[in-house]
């Protein structure tokens, strides 16, 4: 156990934070702008405005810029270590090697929920300046930012895995926007979208006000595709971690 | 009796079907500075790897401080430092900050990060980014960093490697200190005898994965066998009368050489050459340079 706090503050000094920053802020800015701009549009008469506004910001946040920052961070966060071959140099060091593996997942899932904070931050500061921002009702947001974040862990193992197995930093990106792309189409689809990974922090954070509980995610989909998704990619990633040589 | 440090045994490692290490059996003791030589590719680097835990043996065994690395990594760990390959650090952190993240890894007092860059002489530019860093800078660091743990086993593999002239010697000297003054044991690997000689008071000679000489730097020098050169007026004519007697020679420009002789075969071949009027000028013994024997034992059936 203490290897792992010890090394998460580790991470945590390495991190390159002007960097990490604005990559974080970059997705919720554009999807604000995208926003503000449907503000001229015609709203469904049915609709709330601060759920039309929000289902419009987080329209191409969920589907794109979420999964495909958390490929970044995922190679960020792998990157020196193999650049300048510290790796060896971490792995030489009195630690397990699995507290390496854990803290560099714990980092990134920081770095998911950080994110969805400041989309929702970003969200807020626009319903604040426009004028809706007290018809907003907190738990359909909330609730869809957390299920949004427990959605993209599947996609935070594999993506950390992939950048644990690739020495590049370009390959673990290509990668994960190539499987992104096809969001376009399954997020559409209702025989898709419930099965494809990259599609559920879309599915998860689509607003909706009927709901209740904290997750608004088809149990079927949370415990088969994203909860055994998760296991599947952080289990491998683990079992590599720990058993491969280190040349 | 002083304390095997590490003691490897029948120590192997197979990539697919080729070996790449040997049965190799190292024995370091404490306070050793141990060379560990061979040519480039001969399995240097994948037996210190495997030293250090980071490549598993095929076959074999080995013990540090006489314990189990296998069963016992961290607690072994904790008491070696290393510089593996290329130093490992991070360009976009000052070289106090790198030294930092590993102070806390390893958890020893924050003190010990000034010592260490005293030690390595990095205190002026402790504050600078490690990317700045000139490659002698940023080796000074991957030793201090292995510093860190005051580890009473330093592995470095190949650490003069890029270093200008000036860096080897300065590095050399450091390391020739550290037994000394730190009480440490030593391993380091070279593809280059000379860089080794100077410092190390064992050696293990690496080729092909197999571990062909260990022991001291004489008992090295006495794997030399001398040879003989004779000076002779016209040497190829005198080297056909040699051979003709059964004596194995080859002329080379300054003269005869023979293998090492007894004093009465000397005698003997002086006095046949004299007795057929060839004017024998010199006689001598001449002993390979260390240079020499490392080389003979390292390229000995290199080819087929």
């Amino acid at each position: 156990m203490r290897d792992f706090f010890v090394l998460l503050c580790a991470e945590w000094k390495k991190l390159q934070k002007g960097l990490i920053l604005s990559l974080l802020l970059i997705g919720p800015i554009l999807s604000t702008l995208v926003g503000l701009t449907s503000l001229s549009m015609d709203i469904p008469a049915d609709m709330p405005k601060w759920i039309f506004v929000y289902q419009m910001t987080m329209n191409n946040y969920a589907w794109l810029f979420y999964p495909i920052m958390t490929g970044v961070f995922a190679a960020l966060i792998c990157r020196n270590e193999h650049t300048q071959g510290a790796w060896k140099l971490l792995f030489t060091w009195p630690i397990s090697r699995s507290s390496v593996w854990l803290s560099k997942a714990t980092i990134l899932m920081i770095l998911t929920a950080l994110s969805q904070l400041l989309f929702l931050g970003m969200y807020y500061l626009l319903a604040i300046t426009q004028g809706f921002a007290e018809n907003i009702e907190a738990t359909v947001v909330w609730r869809s930012a957390f299920s949004g974040w427990i959605a993209v862990l599947p996609v935070v193992a594999l993506q950390l895995w992939v950048s644990h197995l690739w020495k590049s930093f370009g390959v673990p990106l290509v990668i994960n926007i190539l499987l992104s792309i096809p969001n376009i189409f399954t997020a559409q689809s209702e025989q898709f979208s419930p099965w494809y990974p990259w599609s559920q922090p879309y599915s998860a954070m689509i607003p909706e006000p009927t709901e209740s509980g904290i997750l608004s995610i088809e149990p079927m989909t949370l415990w088969v595709v994203i909860f055994g998704g998760f296991l599947l990619a952080f289990g491998g990633g683990w079992l590599h971690t720990t058993r491969r040589d280190w040349t | 009796m002083t304390k095997t440090v590490v003691q490897t045994t029948q120590l192997t490692r197979r990539y697919g079907k080729t070996t790449v290490v040997q049965n190799v059996n190292l024995n370091i003791k404490q306070g050793e500075i141990y060379g560990f030589l061979g040519p480039n590719g001969a399995g240097k680097t994948t037996t210190i790897r495997m030293l250090l835990g980071l490549i598993r043996p095929s076959e074999g065994e080995i013990q540090l401080f006489g314990k189990d690395l296998h069963k016992e990594r961290k607690s072994i760990l904790k008491r070696v430092g290393s510089l593996v390959e290329s130093p490992s650090y991070y360009g976009h952190l000052t070289g106090k900050e790198n030294l930092e993240v590993a102070r806390r890894i390893l958890g020893v007092p924050s003190k010990r990060v000034d010592e260490v860059l005293e030690m390595v002489r990095l205190t002026q530019a402790a504050h600078k980014k490690v990317k700045q860093y000139s490659l002698g800078m940023k080796q000074r660091l991957g030793i201090a960093t292995a510093l860190l743990g005051k580890p009473e086993l330093l592995i470095l593999d190949e650490p003069t490697n890029g270093l200008d002239p000036s860096g080897i010697q300065e590095m050399r000297e450091f390391i020739k200190e550290l037994p000394r003054e730190h009480g440490m044991s030593v391993l380091v690997s070279s593809h280059l005898l000379s860089e080794i000689e100077q410092m190390a008071t064992q050696v293990g000679i690496i080729r092909n994965g197999k571990m062909i000489f260990q022991g001291s730097i004489t008992s090295l020098q006495e794997q030399s066998r001398p040879r003989m050169r004779f000076g002779v007026g016209d040497a190829n004519v005198a080297a056909q009368l040699l051979a003709s007697e059964g004596l194995s020679v080859s002329v080379e420009e300054d003269g005869i050489w023979t293998e090492s002789l007894s004093q009465q075969e000397t005698a003997h071949i002086v006095e046949h050459l004299v007795t057929h009027r060839f004017s024998v000028y010199r006689v001598e013994e001449v002993k390979q340079s260390l240079e020499e024997i490392f080389l003979g034992l390292t390229e000995e059936g290199e080819t087929p």
